[in-house]
């Protein structure tokens, strides 16, 4: 029963990251691919991390698995920020 | 100095909780390296601000609503990614914020990066430039329900 969960989660998490590498390729511009390459991780990887931590049972590794997924959300958007500031830099200079 | 102790103590607790056991001797270790890492990191740690205890539930309540507005957003930008024709309609947009901590706009800059859709360019004082995917995004950014948490603990924080 317990493998039907962690399954469902990991194969969502899966299909978002899926989606964000669709969306690398089939967005039109450098900023809107940003958001493709970055907001995929968000929900993927959190999800497949919530898989492992089912799977893993409930001991203390589960806290580690969950500061894994505070730093994910805290430096994922400051990467993502970075690099929107400079794709926007750059489409400054060259017009 | 009473800020001092409670840093030292947070630093200690998790060194505690990632070596998962407790004896005097991983307390002494833990002691020491909380010690030498406030000590590098004297400048940032001097004058920090720590969280109030009341703005507790507060945060709980940003956390449920920033997780239930990521799922919302993720889905959506799922589905016009696999939509054969793409509706989008990528432009910048600027919006004022009501926060004056630096801290918490930082926050919310990065809660608004974090949900797909929208993407903080760049934050000029208390203005942010916001690179929307659709016409709705640009919407949805007005009255947001982050800022409104965010003023909430802010005037909390500030009593």
């Amino acid at each position: 029963m317990i493998n039907i969960i962690v399954i469902v989660f990991i194969i969502s998490g899966l299909f978002f990251f899926f989606v964000g590498t669709v969306g690398i390729l089939r967005f039109p511009d450098a900023l809107t691919r940003a958001h493709g390459a970055a907001k995929a991780d968000t929900l993927g990887a959190v999800l497949c991390l919530i898989g492992l931590m089912i799977y893993n049972g409930f001991d203390s590794s589960n806290i580690k698995i969950l500061m894994v997924i505070v730093f994910l959300w805290t430096t994922n958007p400051t990467a993502t920020h970075m690099i929107a500031k400079a794709i926007n830099r750059s489409i400054k200079i060259s017009r | 100095m009473k800020n001092k102790w409670r840093v030292i103590i947070i630093l200690l607790l998790f060194f505690i909780l990632f070596s998962e056991k407790l004896n005097i001797a991983n307390l002494i270790t833990a002691l020491l390296i909380s010690l030498f890492i406030y000590k590098i990191n004297y400048d940032e740690l001097k004058d920090i601000k720590l969280f109030k205890l009341k703005t507790i539930p507060l945060w709980g309540l940003y956390i449920i609503d920033l997780i239930k507005e990521v799922i919302i957003a993720n889905v959506q930008v799922a589905k016009i990614v696999l939509s054969p024709k793409m509706n989008i309609n990528p432009r910048i947009v600027n919006y004022k914020s009501g926060l004056k901590g630096e801290m918490f706009l930082t926050i919310l800059a990065n809660s608004i990066t974090l949900t797909p859709g929208t993407m903080t360019v760049d934050l000029r004082g208390s203005e942010f430039q916001i690179h929307c995917l659709n016409d709705d995004y640009a919407m949805g950014l007005v009255g947001n329900c982050f800022e409104r948490t965010l003023l909430k603990i802010e005037e909390a924080q500030n009593e």
